[in-house]
C-alpha cells in the first residue's frame, strides 16, 4: 500500500521509526515531514497527509505528534478523512472495521515503538466490514465538511506563518 | 463550571459514573445523551458553539466516531483520550474542548480521573495558538 506518514518536531525520531517500519512490511511510504526538531507546526503535515489520502495519493495515512491530538485534528479537518487517534490494537482495528477510518493515529510522548508498530500492523491489515448502518454513519461524517479550499490551497497556512514571524505569536 | 455529557447505548453507564463523579466534585452537568451517537455528538458540539459551555465529554464504544464527528466542526478541537498526559497536555496545547472516551478501552476509576484532570485544566495559549488558528482556517 501507500501511505503517507507526517509529524511535528516533538517527534520525528519516533516517526522515522515507524516510517522504516511500514517500509520493511513492503509498503510504499510518502514522509511529508518535518524532518527534524526544529519547532514547526502541526497543523501542516496533518493537512498534508489529509490531503494525500483525501485525494487517493495514498491509500492510508499515519498522524504522530506528542499526544497525537493536534495533527489528528489538522489531519480530521479535511474532507474525506476519517482519522483515529488511539492508544491499543483492539481500537486502531475497531475504526477500520466499523467507520473505515483511512488516518490512524497515535502520541509519540504516549506511547512507545513497539505498541505503534502493533497498532500499524493490525490497522493496515484490518478491513472495513460493511453494514447499511455504517455506511449511513461514515456518509454523515463525510458530508460535515462542505466545499472549501483546505486541499487545494497550499498557501492556506500563510498569513499565520507570517504572523508567528513577526513575532505575533508569543508565550 | 458547566460540563456537557453525552454517550450513546453504549457509553451510557460509564457516562453516567463520570457524570456522578463530577457532580460530586462541584461541576454542574447537562447531559446530551442519544442512542445514536452522531446526534450525540452534535448536541455537544451546539452546547459548545452556542450555549456558552466550554467542556464536553462523549462516551462510546471506542472514542473514535464522536471524534471524527465533533472534529469536523469549525472551531472544534477534540481528543480521544485514554491516558493521563493527554487529558491535561490536550487542554495545555490544543485548547480542546471536548474529549471522546471508550467504554470498551478504559476503566471506570481511570475515566473519572481523566474527565477531571481535563475540566480542570487551562489552556496555555502563547505559541500555541498559531496552530489553533491553523486548523480554524481548514474547516
Amino acid at each position: 500500500m501507500k501511505i503517507a506518514i507526517g509529524c511535528d518536531h516533538i517527534v520525528t525520531d519516533i516517526k522515522i521509526k515507524a516510517a522504516e517500519f511500514l517500509k520493511k512490511q513492503g509498503h510504499e511510504v510518502i514522509d511529508v515531514g518535518t524532518y527534524d526538531f526544529i519547532r514547526t507546526h502541526y497543523p501542516i503535515y496533518g493537512r498534508k497527509v489529509g490531503k494525500l489520502v483525501a485525494t487517493g495519493e495514498a491509500d492510508l495515512g499515519v498522524c504522530i505528534c506528542g499526544t497525537g491530538i493536534g495533527i489528528n485534528n489538522a489531519a480530521q479537518k479535511v474532507k474525506g478523512v476519517r482519522a483515529a487517534c488511539v492508544a491499543d490494537v483492539q481500537t486502531a482495528v475497531a475504526a477500520k472495521e466499523n467507520l473505515n477510518a483511512n488516518v490512524i493515529g497515535c502520541g509519540g510522548r504516549v506511547i512507545g515503538i513497539g505498541s505503534i508498530e502493533y497498532i500499524l500492523e493490525a490497522f493496515l491489515k484490518a478491513e472495513y466490514k460493511p453494514t447499511p448502518e455504517k455506511d449511513a454513519l461514515i456518509a454523515k461524517i463525510d458530508g460535515l465538511i462542505g466545499e472549501n479550499d483546505c486541499i487545494e490551497n497550499d498557501h492556506l497556512f500563510d498569513e499565520y506563518l507570517q504572523k508567528w514571524d513577526e513575532g505575533y505569536y508569543h508565550d | 463550571m458547566k460540563v456537557a455529557l453525552a454517550a450513546n447505548t453504549d457509553g451510557e453507564k460509564l457516562k453516567n459514573t463520570i457524570k456522578e463523579y463530577l457532580k460530586s466534585k462541584g461541576y454542574e452537568i447537562e447531559d446530551f445523551s442519544n442512542q445514536d451517537i452522531f446526534t450525540a455528538t452534535e448536541n455537544v458540539v451546539t452546547a459548545i458553539q452556542e450555549k456558552g459551555i466550554t467542556r464536553g465529554i462523549i462516551v462510546d464504544d471506542y472514542g473514535v466516531a464522536p471524534f471524527m464527528i465533533a472534529a469536523k466542526h469549525h472551531g472544534i478541537v477534540c481528543a480521544p483520550t485514554y491516558e493521563d498526559y493527554t487529558s491535561s497536555m490536550t487542554r495545555h496545547h490544543n485548547s480542546t474542548q471536548i474529549i471522546t472516551l471508550g467504554a470498551n478501552v478504559t476503566a471506570e476509576k481511570l475515566s473519572c480521573q481523566l474527565a477531571e484532570n481535563f475540566v480542570k485544566t487551562e489552556y496555555d495559549g502563547g505559541r500555541h495558538q498559531i496552530r489553533i488558528d491553523m486548523l480554524n482556517r481548514e474547516c
